[in-house]
């Protein structure tokens, strides 16, 4: 099976280039499998980041063919050859298929994406166990398992275009917090959540549904958080 | 506002082909007040619904508080000067009488001046889509990575955006030559004739197609925004939706305009 890996190395390239190889494809092999095919038999100079192999820590969110997917999750035989993997879009390249994810996880941080039960009535050392209503945490359960891959920041066209706006799994995680039933009112969260790369700047595309690889839907996230779902 | 433009897209390509639509035609719809009230509020909606999107687009490019306040200021006051120009055409537009010439009939410059601009948009409309087609064909036969163009949202988007921008460019041209109708009738449908040439009648196919499917596309949104959760995995299925249905309603138009056309 062809490989098309995108190759930049910004200390000594122009600009990226893609290069191809042939892989032995052998049956169950993941795109991740493949990359490391190429490591091993082909060129070891090839960078790619993972870690788990079991589509758990999200290390190795790539774009394949087009769209944001873990390398490790994603078997061969549903790919289309020729397989053409590049690293996460809109995100600086350090080498290859490795991206400096610092954009990302400061535009997270931004929300302030702490659980912060700040009121002593609810978390003080006297406080009764909280209670938490089950149908409150229906769809926040959904929606807590992002694993900070980036696939939807990278999958984002508003992202792209806009630099200001803090993208899908931001403001999924400033969701998540906010209609917490425990968390006191969101303050400074609110700011960064209706500012200017808030979600009124999220134009309701829908790429980060599709390329969620855990299946979370960060735009019902911003649409429930537009709607001041999570007002109290 | 979906009502008025469709309403005004209907009146247009529909019931009539617009290089049929002289200064006769409309001193006609404007001796009632209300077609110009009407058309009015059509112009007002449209406008600053334009504006506001087109804004928003270059607002995510122009970095700086400077340039950012320059970019307010220019979408204000083009609002503003664009308003004014329709608002006195729709103010005085009873006066109109098809083929006479007005006070402003001396500036034989100013059909050539629009129909050039409309020329120049049409151009573009046709390079835009001939981009669009480009990634489809990438698309197709994968002959380099397709980009985010995998995903359906993305076709969706980029279509709103490019029928939006084409709309708003058109919209410009019209309230620049709706107004002539008062002050220069007979350079009014010296302009108007001009549309039928044939290298504007895909302009105007396509100009129906965006209005409709950037009108259903937006209440398409607005829909899955309201049923939020009852519709959260509902973008595709929607999407292709609009898609059909907008075709379905462009057909007849283009009908009436083969139809229509000299």
């Amino acid at each position: 099976m062809i490989f098309r890996v995108k190759r930049f190395d910004p200390t000594c390239d122009r600009r990226p280039s893609w290069r191809a190889y042939t892989v032995d494809v052998r049956p169950k092999m993941s795109v991740l499998d493949g990359l490391f095919w190429i490591l091993e038999h082909a060129d070891s100079t090839l960078s790619f980041r993972y870690s788990c192999r079991a589509g758990m820590c999200g290390s190795c969110a790539m774009v394949v063919n087009g769209r944001e997917a873990l390398a490790c999750r994603l078997r061969l035989a549903h790919v289309a050859a020729p397989v053409h993997v590049e690293p996460l879009r809109s995100l600086p390249v350090i080498k290859d298929l490795v991206v400096d994810m610092t954009p990302f996880f400061e535009k997270y941080r931004a929300v302030d994406p702490f659980y912060r039960a700040e009121d002593p009535a609810v978390t003080g050392p006297a406080a009764a166990p909280a209670v938490v209503r089950p149908e409150s945490r229906e769809l926040v359960d959904l929606q807590l398992g992002c694993i900070s891959c980036g696939a939807c920041y990278s999958a984002c066209p508003v992202v792209a275009l806009n630099p200001e706006f803090l993208g899908p799994a931001a403001l999924n995680r400033a969701y998540v917090l906010s209609a917490d039933e425990r968390e006191p009112a969101a303050g400074d969260r609110a700011a960064a959540i209706l500012g200017d790369g808030g979600v009124h700047a999220c134009h309701a595309v829908g790429n980060c549904v599709a390329a969620c690889p855990v299946g979370i839907n960060p735009l019902l996230s911003i649409q429930l958080l537009r709607k001041g779902a999570t007002d109290r | 506002m979906v009502v008025f433009v469709l309403g005004h897209l209907f009146i247009m390509h529909y019931q009539h082909v617009p290089a049929s639509t002289g200064a006769a035609f409309v001193g006609r719809r404007w001796a009632g007040a209300a077609w110009r009230a009407f058309d009015w509020v059509l112009l007002a909606l449209a406008l600053s619904h334009g504006v506001a999107g087109a804004h928003a687009v270059l607002r995510e490019r122009v970095r700086g508080p400077r340039a950012r306040t320059v970019l307010d200021g220019a979408a204000v006051a083009g609002a503003t000067i664009f308003a004014a120009l329709g608002t006195l055409a729709v103010a005085a537009g009873s006066r109109a009488a098809g083929g006479s010439p007005g006070p402003l009939s001396v500036h034989a410059w100013i059909p050539a001046a629009l129909l050039g601009g409309l020329l120049a948009l049409a151009t573009l409309t046709y390079l835009a889509l001939l981009g669009v087609a480009a990634a489809a064909a990438a698309y197709v036969l994968r002959r380099f990575p397709a980009g985010r163009w995998s995903y359906p949202g993305q076709w969706a988007f980029a279509l709103n955006r490019i029928a939006g921008l084409g709309v708003l460019g058109f919209l410009l041209l019209h309230v620049a030559d709706v107004a002539m109708v008062p002050f220069a009738p007979d350079l009014y449908d010296r302009t108007v004739a001009g549309y039928a040439l044939p290298y504007l009648a895909p302009m105007e196919i396509l100009l129906v197609t965006a209005v409709v499917y950037h009108a259903l596309n937006g209440l398409r949104l607005m829909a899955l925004e309201a049923l939020d959760r009852r519709a959260a995995r509902a973008h595709v299925l929607s999407f292709a939706v609009v898609v059909v249905v907008t075709a379905l309603l462009v057909i007849p138009s283009v009908v009436v305009l083969l139809q229509g056309r000299p």
